[in-house]
């Protein structure tokens, strides 16, 4: 065994115990009546993963993390889609890393807040304008659509300034998450209004801030919807061998074998793609932006057709309420929606693909 | 010792010998050369195996006593990979000699067969497969071809189809039933070594969808095979024909996978050049990103692969993973194919000379098939994930 065997041994040695609380905490019942407003599941899954140090899994262990890297991320994240798990994991785990990168020595003490589990931030859930404003200092208007929590204590989000140029902003509101009603009700969006009143953190010579942000929400997306598609075709597999219908398993028709062996085709293609995204952003690699635009189009799309198969495979039962099939089918989507389209990401791909190759170099060498 | 395998000791000295002879033996005109000539492409190939002999390269990974140099898995991947750079010939005619036979021999056969045979196929033996049989396509254990023993001998009658390269093979691995009256079908079969020189063997070429002749069907009238060319005991054929098919969802696939990854590249690079039309259309160039994504997945799927022979998993999913290359690699190269020929409008359509061999749009779709339906359709390889992997109820 080689260091980087070595290294992916103990990460799944580490999403196996990841797993294994998760599966104890985040039940499909507890998931199922969080959405009805009956628990307070995120916030106790939270604390745990504070106490646990999942919150800092990625980060240097100079911030107080594990030193994990984006590859320790991946897999928090994958486990934590694998199990449904609500809050504001993929917003705030996506701000630490990006302040780590980008924001700075002064905002340190912002990252050891959040691996504490003392402070959860709100990102930019799409990629579409906002008529924030900077003036003077101070920041006016209503936020864009926001992906985070009910309690945020930190918001990340493009401002303009009176040039017009486009800076980056950490906000700590005033006022509350103006929540919007979601479809997937595992994970929360909404909106802020900004008085002016607030203490504004502004980036300067942040070159690449939006890009690298943009990763970070993209390769957590794409690994919640790996984790979410395994978890609900092999939930899909175990119902195919116990109903009945003509006297067989309905999993012993052929029709449907293949749609299932469909399904794992389409996770092992996506869970390579997801690794070559995860492993050149760790590398620090070039062309690291085209991958994690691949890995988000791929893995997210690849989510929405098989959570979409899986309920249409358990027929009557996969359409109500009670089972799991649509709580997986509405995470799916909404993780196809966060972030860039994408159309959008196959056009960034295609731009920085032919940028790379234009400069005489090749985005595909595999060191093993 | 050649300059390259004198460097095994260090792969990146290894790899940069390697990369050098390439640059100075691999004809830049070959694949013009051999445009719609199947002859010339069977005589390129032959001078193109001999020349890696010189250098020590035809078996290098094999067992030093069976003509090979030992050399390890991460030597063969550097093999694979920049004979996949230099767009060095592709060597299909060797294929079951290189792939079939030896993963076959070495797990399955005697002293005898593996000392008698490997070390031939440096020297340029050709191998076929004589498994499929008119009725027994996906239903492979249904194969009716007859081997009864008489002696020291076993008589063979039957018929086998889709044998690649039959008209050029020196022997044949074969498949026959030595008893019609197992309790399962799996049962009866046995595994030998056919000389096609042997008396009673008739091939007759067969036309494929693209226009050339690759395979043959090939008949079997009381040709006798010496009891000492079975491989594995008797009635145990079966068991040993798994070996054989599993073999080319390792290197062989990795090679065509890294072939594609260089084909891609340089696709894209020529459109980028060209300014080709397909760039500007929001949807083909969109598409071409998803496929660009899907064979680099594709090719760190393989590598998962070699390496777990090095650490072999027990896991469901692990398990799975060779059944999921041949099924996603097939498709995918279809579907490049489809793309391709979709890019390249009306004059992608022409089908002269320079457009009816590799690398041509139509033709490469038209091959496709080799690998949706070669090596077992890709409906049995659904099954196969089905039944064996997630364990659905037969």
């Amino acid at each position: 065994m080689n260091g980087s065997d070595s290294f992916a041994a103990e990460l799944a040695a580490l999403g196996e115990s990841i797993s294994d609380v998760l599966s104890a905490v985040s039940t499909r019942r507890a998931v199922h009546e969080y959405g009805g407003g009956r628990n307070q599941h995120d916030k106790e899954l939270w604390r745990q993963a504070a106490e646990l140090g999942w919150l800092g899994i990625g980060l240097p262990e100079a911030l107080g993390g594990l030193g994990l890297g984006q590859a320790g991320l991946d897999v928090l994240h994958r486990a934590l889609g694998r199990w449904l798990a609500p809050g504001p994991f993929i917003a705030t785990l996506s701000a630490a890393q990006w302040i780590s990168d980008v924001a700075g020595d002064e905002h340190g003490a912002l990252v050891a807040r959040i691996v504490a589990g003392d402070l959860t931030v709100a990102v930019p859930a799409g990629n579409g304008q906002n008529d924030l404003a900077l003036i003077d200092g101070r920041i006016r208007g209503t936020s864009p659509v926001l992906l985070g929590a009910d309690d945020i204590g930190l918001v990340i989000t493009p401002v303009a300034d009176e040039e017009g140029g486009i800076l980056w902003a950490l906000v700590e509101p005033h006022t509350g998450f103006n929540i919007l009603k979601m479809w997937d009700e595992t994970r929360h969006a909404g909106t802020i209004e900004f008085d002016g009143s607030e203490t504004v953190s502004i980036l300067r010579r942040a070159e690449g801030a939006g890009q690298l942000l943009s990763r970070q929400i993209a390769l957590a997306l794409a690994g919640d919807s790996m984790g979410g598609a395994e978890a609900i075709s092999d939930q899909t597999v175990e119902y195919l061998k116990t109903r009945v219908q003509f006297d067989r398993p309905v999993g012993s028709f052929q029709a449907v074998k293949h749609r299932a062996a469909d399904l794992f085709a389409l996770i092992a293609t996506n869970e390579c793609l997801l690794d070559q995204a995860v492993e050149t952003a760790d590398e620090r690699a070039a062309h690291a932006d085209m991958w994690s635009s691949l890995a988000k189009a791929g893995c997210t799309d690849a989510y929405v057709s098989i959570a979409t198969d899986c309920l249409e495979l358990h027929g009557g039962i996969g359409f109500t309420w009670e089972y799991d099939a649509h709580l997986f089918l509405r995470r799916a989507r909404f993780n196809q929606a966060l972030g860039r389209s994408s159309r959008e990401e196959y056009d960034i791909a295609a731009a920085r693909l032919a940028d790379v190759t234009y400069s005489g170099l090749s985005t595909t060498e595999l060191a093993r | 010792m050649s300059a390259i395998l004198s460097q095994k000791g260090d792969l990146a000295a290894f790899r940069s010998a390697m990369r050098e002879w390439l640059g100075r033996v691999v004809p830049s005109d070959w694949r013009e050369n051999v445009a719609g000539d199947d002859d010339a492409l069977v005589d390129l190939q032959r001078w193109w195996l001999a020349e890696r002999a010189k250098v020590g390269l035809a078996t290098a990974h094999w067992p030093i006593e069976y003509g090979g140099e030992g050399l390890e898995q991460a030597h063969q991947i550097i093999i694979a990979e920049e004979f996949a750079r230099a767009d060095a010939p592709p060597l299909r005619l060797f294929n079951v000699s290189m792939t079939h036979l030896p993963s076959t021999l070495i797990a399955w056969g005697s002293d005898y067969q593996k000392k008698r045979y490997l070390p031939g196929v440096a020297q340029g033996t050709v191998w076929c497969q004589g498994f499929s049989e008119p009725n027994a396509g996906s239903d492979l254990a249904a194969l009716r071809t007859r081997a009864v023993r008489d002696g020291e001998d076993y008589v063979i009658n039957g018929q086998k189809i889709w044998s690649s390269h039959s008209p050029h093979a020196d022997y044949c691995i074969l498949l026959a039933r030595t008893d019609p009256d197992a309790p399962r079908k799996q049962a009866g079969i046995s595994f030998f070594l056919l000389d096609m020189r042997s008396p009673g063997v008739e091939v007759r070429p067969i036309r494929q969808a693209t226009g050339s002749s690759e395979f043959a069907e090939v008949f079997l009238t009381d040709v006798r095979i010496n009891a000492i060319e079975r491989v594995g005991e008797e009635n145990q054929g079966w068991t040993v024909a798994q070996t054989t098919l599993t073999s080319e969802r390792g290197l062989y696939a990795f090679e065509i996978a890294e072939r594609q990854r260089h084909w891609i590249e340089r696709f894209h690079c020529r459109a980028l050049q060209d300014d080709a039309d397909w760039l500007k259309d929001d949807a083909l160039r969109r598409e071409f990103m998803g496929l660009f994504a899907e064979a680099q997945a594709g090719r760190r799927l393989l590598r998962k692969l070699l390496r777990q022979h090095d650490a072999p998993s027990t896991d469901r999913r692990s398990a799975m993973r060779s059944l999921f290359i041949k099924l996603t690699a097939s498709q995918l190269g279809q579907r490049i194919a489809d793309f391709t020929v979709r890019a390249s409008g009306l004059d992608g359509q022409r089908g002269d000379k320079s457009r009816i061999s590799p690398g041509a749009p139509m033709f490469d779709f038209m091959n496709s098939f080799t690998f949706t339906i070669g090596g077992g359709t890709n409906d049995i390889i659904r099954n196969l994930i089905a039944e064996r992997g997630l364990e659905l109820p037969k």
